[in-house]
């Protein structure tokens, strides 16, 4: 909120600091400063962000300098001119003979007050008052309307000023409702502009219509204008639930609704009321009556707070004597008991935020200011730290894919595609929580090709999969993807190779090791990845997306140690040849079931097509820990594997 | 002897990158796991109690309509997770006893539009640290450290205001020293000439809080704070637009 530094200072004998430095001052210890600008008349505003919890005593002038008051530690003054506490009004009529009051017993209105005011003369403001709101950016109307903007800006307290000669009724006896809106009821504000109302917001009624809406804005039949004499003062307090409710509702935010939104404290109605009244008998040559209809005298009082000085202590993590403590309190209108160590204090009426020893603990925290505080690190409680699978998994797979040549991207959550659903999105075009990945790093590949002939893509992020039993199916999945301008038939076979060896290559970095492949086309997909039984996600030609939730189930990071052997290796290949459809697999099981113990390895080094039949070629390596293997010995274990693969009908090469 | 000339350039290898995010919240998470922070993780779908009852929001705040959260359709109050603070109460409900020490990272959701410095999804790191006598003076020195290590710079300083969050009380903004212009500078674009930036929000964590975790408030006390990853990125680098973390543009990535 734009607070004009006249105006402050109109609360101080003490000369404020400059505006910046008030405005730093007030920023470190209280609301946060969001600026400080010229403003009309020689003044400045300053820019306070009062935060939803201040909102009930700072959203106003009073309440402002109250707090200024207590950072700098200098005496403020809670009116900005002499006169008003102790200021008379009119004794030889009642407010009550001419107006009767009633409100909806639904506890929508907390409480409401009405004031009568005779011989008004409606007129021009003094130079003060048009300077002190044209400073803040509001424009002089007329004396009346301009001292209940002045009183709410003072005050936090909205007021409101009926012509009591344009309400219904008998020449001297008005009854004034507030009461809820019929459905449909009509409305039109100050500015000429027409509200159509629901049942359940307020309205203030005469006893034929309603004037204006509660909390919200004034209407037009029922202002002051240059004809007005008699004058209703109103001020009251509604449900803030319900005026957020109203205002949200029509679109209407006014200075009056904010404030009612946040809860205005029942009390401020009497400062209000009593300002209010004295500027009206001194601007506008009005006499006042001294009775105010009230439908609720009774006002809440604060609760005390329990505050201790070693609590205190403990949780600023500091040693002040309870003076200190005490002092603090006191600066900003506590009522502090006695007691040494153990006390209660009562917050001023205005401060709804102040509830528990926490509230107290940060009001004696920031005016000892945090800046004063020591930066000391904890001397209890160290454990050392887990590290989670999933972290571990994280890093393992994203360093590996990185060493591969992957960029990591990061996609959105929302989008159009998926099974769970927003109630409220944005747009419809991202109405939809993503499940899967690979469709948006599919296409951000394809935007990459302007920048590299191959983009490698990866991300590991949350899906989600469906509603099961009223949850939501949440999940982490990996999906990558090597982007390619064209993928001709004839090169399928080598992408996959190429995609396939990078899963295994991040299996292995993570530590997984029974990943099995399984021809599957279901999905665009060449083939399903399983963990043993467990199907983890599927591969394309050039893209994979896992499971990410269940791969870090199957890590395992528990390593045999062989001893390296100190005799040489020994090698033999057999290439043959088999019918097409024969794959790999089938062959290398027929040649490992004859292999001896002494075997390192078996793998496929050349595959090649040839009219009708293709060829595999394998490599055997043989290493013994004992002895070194002879030539002979070889043959010995190569001649059944030639003899099974020909009783296969095979042909070797 | 064959001519080797040396300025020819050497064979480029495969590279790839992390994104700056991922980088980023390792950098914290490894800071943090030096202080002795565990780093935990919890669901991006949160029920209504955990992202907001669990943490002392009030039952009217405008949090909780429809103007800056996500609803899900079909499931009984249930959000995408206004920030990581659900982690929190996760973390104590797991680990029963203080002390705690656990930071939460990861990404979170606002249904606010989409512009340069607003994305409906961006990524918060938040803390949590309690035990008997976890005073604001030792978040004042933790979050020192880290800031220290995390800038690389020792001269950096912080600066607590008092700040608004309905978990703690008593709730701060943290200033961090401006690594741009050391505060030397009144027309520095990047702290406005203050000499300070807002990097943090923190506080004492509220005793509801607490005791909605099933720790005795009595007993125990301790501090949380949450941090914006983007915005770290941003102040770090100069990354001018928050929508460019998204786009899976290689020319990005690559560069941190
Ligand atoms: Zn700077």
């Amino acid at each position: 909120m734009n607070f004009s530094y006249n105006w402050l200072q109109d609360h101080f004998d003490t000369t404020l600091p400059t505006p910046n430095e008030l405005g730093v001052s007030v920023g470190l210890h209280s609301f946060e400063l969001e600026g400080t600008e010229e403003a009309p008349h020689g003044d400045t505003l300053i820019d306070w962000d009062v935060l939803p919890n201040r909102s009930s005593d700072a959203l106003c002038y009073q309440g402002v300098a109250r707090e200024i008051g207590a950072v700098l530690d200098i005496p403020y003054k809670q009116w900005s001119f002499a006169g008003v506490a102790d200021a008379t009004f009119d004794d030889s009529f009642k407010t009550s003979d001419f107006i009767t009051l009633s409100v909806d017993d639904l506890g929508l209105v907390k409480r409401a007050t009405k004031r009568l005011a005779l011989d008004v003369q409606v007129g021009p403001s003094p130079t003060w008052l048009v300077e002190r709101l044209e400073a803040i950016g509001q424009k002089s109307i007329n004396n009346v309307v301009d001292i209940t903007n002045y009183v709410m800006w003072e005050t936090g307290q909205p007021v409101h000023a009926f012509d009591f000669d344009k309400l219904a009724g008998e020449q001297n006896t008005k009854q004034v409702d507030i009461r809820l809106a019929t459905s449909d009821e009509l409305v039109t504000d100050l500015t000429g502009a027409e509200h159509v109302l629901t049942s359940d917001m307020l309205v203030i009624a005469d006893s034929e219509k309603a004037l204006d809406i509660a909390g919200v804005k004034g209407g037009l039949g029922s202002g002051v204008d240059e004809n007005t004499t008699r004058v209703m003062l109103s001020a009251c307090s509604f449900d803030f639930q319900n005026i957020r409710n109203t205002a949200r509702r029509l679109k209407l935010h006014t200075d009056a609704s904010k404030r009612f939104e946040n809860e205005v404290p029942l009390n401020k109605i009497d400062h209000a009321m009593q300002q209010f009244a004295y500027l009206m008998q001194e601007l506008a040559g009005a006499r006042v009556s001294s009775e105010i209809v009230d439908t609720n005298p009774g006002l809440p009082e604060q609760k005390p707070i329990n505050v201790s000085v070693s609590t205190t202590n403990r949780i600023l993590g500091l040693e002040l004597a309870r003076d200190e403590i005490v002092n603090k309190l006191e600066r900003i209108g506590c009522i502090v008991s006695e007691g040494e160590e153990e006390f209660t204090v009562t917050p001023p009426f205005e401060r709804l935020d102040m509830t528990f020893a926490g509230d107290a603990i940060e009001e004696i925290g920031r005016l000892y200011g945090y800046e004063n505080l020591d930066a000391v690190l904890p001397s209890e409680g160290f454990v050392l730290p887990q590290i989670s699978l999933l972290q571990k998994g994280m890093r393992a797979a994203s360093d590996r894919l990185v060493a591969l040549g992957f960029y990591e991207a990061k996609t959105r959550t929302l989008g159009a595609s998926g099974t769970v659903e927003l109630l409220n999105p944005l747009t419809k075009k991202a109405g939809l929580l993503r499940d899967h990945l690979v469709g948006d790093l599919l296409a951000k590949a394809d935007k990459n090709l302007m920048h590299s002939d191959e983009p490698r893509l990866f991300e590991i992020g949350k899906i989600f999969t469906g509603i099961t039993d009223g949850v939501i199916d949440e999940q982490w999945n990996f999906a990558g993807v090597i982007g390619k301008r064209k993928i001709k038939e004839k090169n399928k076979q080598d992408h996959f190779l190429q995609t396939k060896g990078v899963v295994e290559s991040v299996c292995e970095a993570m530590g997984i090791i029974d990943l099995v492949f399984r021809a599957d086309t279901t999905h665009d997909s060449v083939a399903k990845v399983m963990l043993g039984e467990v199907e983890i996600g599927c591969i394309g030609v050039n893209w994979w997306e896992l499971n990410f939730s269940n791969m870090i189930k199957s890590v395992n990071h528990t390593v045999s140690y062989n001893k390296p052997s100190r005799f040489p290796k020994i090698d033999r290949d057999v290439a043959v040849f088999v019918p097409v459809e024969k794959t790999v697999k089938e062959v290398h099981n027929l040649i490992s079931n004859l292999l001896p113990d002494e075997t390192q390895s078996c793998e496929l080094f050349d595959v090649f097509e040839k009219e009708d039949k293709k060829s595999f070629a394998f490599r055997m390596v043989f290493q013994s820990d004992t002895e070194t293997l002879s030539d002979e010995w070889a043959n010995n274990v190569m001649n059944p594997i030639y003899k099974a693969l020909e009783k296969e009908g095979y042909e070797i090469r | 002897m064959t001519f080797i000339d040396v300025t020819r350039p050497g064979t480029k290898q495969k590279s790839g990158n992390l994104h700056i995010i991922s980088k980023t919240i390792r950098e914290i998470e490894d800071i943090f796991m030096r202080l002795g922070f565990e780093v935990a993780e919890g669901p991006e779908v949160e029920d209504e109690w955990h992202n907001f009852d669990a943490l002392n929001v009030p039952k009217n705040h405008p949090a909780r309509d429809m103007q800056d959260t996500f609803w899900i359709k079909g499931v009984d109050k249930t959000v995408l997770r206004t920030h990581t603070s659900g982690v929190q109460n996760r973390a104590m409900m797991a680990k029963k006893n203080p002390p705690i020490r656990v930071i939460a990272p990861g990404r979170v959701f606002r249904n606010e539009n989409t512009d340069a410095t607003h994305e409906a999804q961006f990524h918060q790191c938040e803390g949590l640290m309690v035990g008997e006598s976890i005073s604001m003076a030792n978040l004042k020195g933790i979050l020192l450290e880290f800031l220290k290590n995390f800038f690389d710079n020792d001269e950096v300083n912080l600066r607590l205001r008092p700040g608004y969050f309905p978990f703690v009380e008593p709730g701060m903004e943290v200033d961090v020293t401006c690594t741009t212009c050391g505060g030397n500078d009144a027309v520095c674009n990047v702290c406005k000439g203050s000499g300070w930036i807002e990097v943090l929000g923190a506080g004492m964590v509220h005793p509801h809080v607490l005791a909605s975790a099933g720790i005795d408030s009595k007993k125990y006390q301790g501090f949380a704070f949450g941090m914006g990853i983007e915005r770290l990125i941003m102040l770090r680098y100069g990354v001018d637009d928050i929508r460019d973390f998204y786009d899976g543009d290689i020319p990005f990535i690559k560069q941190f």
